[in-house]
């Protein structure tokens, strides 16, 4: 599943935040990834 | 935010299973203002400028990789050539500035440090003579200190004298590092028109004309190239594979463009070049043997290995030329045997020589690197593989390089452990037949006539 969300309102730092993401995928033995968009927008977009 | 399903999870796919990463980013400090008649003052003053400078490179490095998810193999620091930096030293033996180098690198935290070099093409001066005398002490000395020595122009031909000088330093310093199968060697390169704002080791160093700093990026990326050509169906033709190559080299460099803005966003440094160079690590699946295989070849260095290895440089060029603004440093498909696993076991199977690697490096950056020989090969065969490979480099305009390693007490076949990115290595035989009258003429080699451009 992929999903786009606005963290601009996160209290959370990124690093935080996608670390809390994968630590609650481990527990539902899931892989919970979080990438940045401008990764994307580089790699897919002139 | 439009992102197609498919050009997500190929991101993702490309960091998660094919290893894609930035292997260096390299932070180039000009020394020009550390000099001094004491070599313990421009010890001092070297070490000084480079924790001020280089302070902040792997906290921002570590940040980076966290938040964009893409790894960042090495952070290395690149200086000024030291023979210019130490030339008004009154003493001789110049390894108290290879020690403060090394300490400076361990407590930055970084992988590697360049620069302890010097620029010899056409003639010594004195601090050049003092720094080739002082790389043997100095490479078995530290552990992340490394070592070039430029003995080549297209404009200014061969310094013959420095080849067989630096064919014994070679052999002093594996000596010296014997009990590491002579890993000192693997931290010095031989060049020829080398390039000022390299990022990757062994030869990177801060050129007289770059700025007071400047950020540098290698990208890397062979498994994911070599993904993309096994992915191609077995009747594409060589313009198919070129074409698969260009496109994913592009988002390759795309994403050492965007790591290399922000790092110098956040360094407060300018950017300087991407290098768009594939860099293979010995894991398995990161390696350029691999893609050439791929392409259809049994073994690296089977009959059309020259030529693949050409389309792959060319279409990797092509690709991420586009992708970002200033190109530079090597710029094109590493072969190091020892650091690369597909050319390992290549070597080992006897489908991949010397003579045949010294083929390929008509076509690819660097050139001879990385490779292991028989301990008791003398100074003179040495220089004359050197020769050889520079003559390459001078004729074709373009950079060559040798990275060479006398294994000491290894005859060929055996095997050389590096360790870490420096790898493995079988050892090669080389050719019994002697150079030496040839390499002991010395003199300069004149520049070729396609040189006078002007």
């Amino acid at each position: 599943m992929i999903m786009v969300v606005d963290i601009a309102k996160s209290t959370a730092s990124f690093e935080k935040l996608k670390n809390q993401l994968s630590q609650r995928g481990q527990e539902l033995s899931v892989r919970v990834d979080a990438q940045r968009e401008e990764v994307f927008h580089f790699m897919h977009r002139i | 935010m439009n992102f197609t399903r498919d050009e997500i999870v190929e991101t993702i796919r490309m960091v998660q299973a094919e290893q894609l990463d930035i292997r260096t980013i390299t932070l180039g400090i000009s020394l020009r203002d550390c000099s001094d008649s004491s070599i313990s003052k421009v010890a001092d003053k070297i070490y000084d400028k480079l924790m001020e400078k280089g302070s902040n490179l792997v906290p921002v490095a570590r940040q980076l990789e966290e938040e964009f998810g893409i790894p960042i193999v090495n952070k290395r620091i690149a200086v000024t050539p030291i023979a210019m930096v130490a030339e008004s030293c009154k003493e001789r033996d110049y390894t108290p500035i290879a020690r403060a180098m090394d300490k400076a690198a361990r407590d930055l935290g970084i992988d590697f440090i360049g620069g302890f070099s010097a620029l010899v093409q056409k003639g010594f001066t004195r601090g050049d003579m003092n720094l080739l005398n002082s790389i043997p002490e100095a490479l078995s000395q530290t552990e992340m200190v490394c070592s070039s020595v430029n003995v080549a122009t297209s404009k200014a031909g061969i310094n013959m004298d420095a080849v067989l000088a630096m064919g014994r330093i070679i052999k002093e310093v594996a000596q010296l590092t014997a009990k590491q199968d002579g890993i000192g060697a693997a931290k010095l390169v031989v060049f020829a028109n080398a390039p000022e704002d390299n990022p990757f080791m062994a030869g990177a160093f801060h050129g007289p004309g770059e700025p007071e700093t400047t950020i540098n990026v290698g990208i890397s990326g062979p498994g994911v190239v070599n993904a993309v050509v096994s992915n191609l169906p077995t009747d594409a033709d060589l313009g198919q594979v070129s074409e698969a190559v260009k496109k994913m080299a592009f988002k390759i460099t795309r994403v050492g463009e965007l790591i290399g803005r922000e790092a110098s966003r956040r360094l407060g440094v300018p950017f300087g070049i991407i290098d768009l160079s594939l860099a293979p690590t010995p894991s398995i699946g990161d390696s350029i043997a691999n893609i050439l295989e791929s392409m259809g070849l049994e073994r690296c260095g089977a009959p059309g290995t020259t030529a693949a290895l050409a389309l792959l440089n060319d279409a990797v060029k092509k690709g991420g030329a586009m992708a970002t603004s200033y190109v530079g440093g090597l710029s094109g498909a590493f072969i190091p045997v020892s650091e690369d696993a597909g050319m390992i076991r290549a070597a080992e199977e006897g489908a991949l020589t010397l003579e045949k690697l010294e083929a390929m490096t008509c076509v690819c950056s660097v050139g001879l690197d990385m490779i292991a020989i028989p301990g008791d090969t003398s100074a003179e065969t040495i220089a004359a593989i050197i020769a050889d490979e520079m003559a390459i480099g001078v004729m074709n305009k373009k950079t060559t390089a040798v990275r060479i390693i006398p294994a000491p007490g290894k005859k060929a076949g055996d095997f050389v452990e590096f360790g870490g990115l420096l790898g493995r290595a079988p050892v090669m035989p080389v050719s019994s037949f002697a150079s030496t009258i040839f390499v002991q003429r010395g003199g300069q080699i004149p520049p070729p006539i396609q040189s006078l451009t002007n």
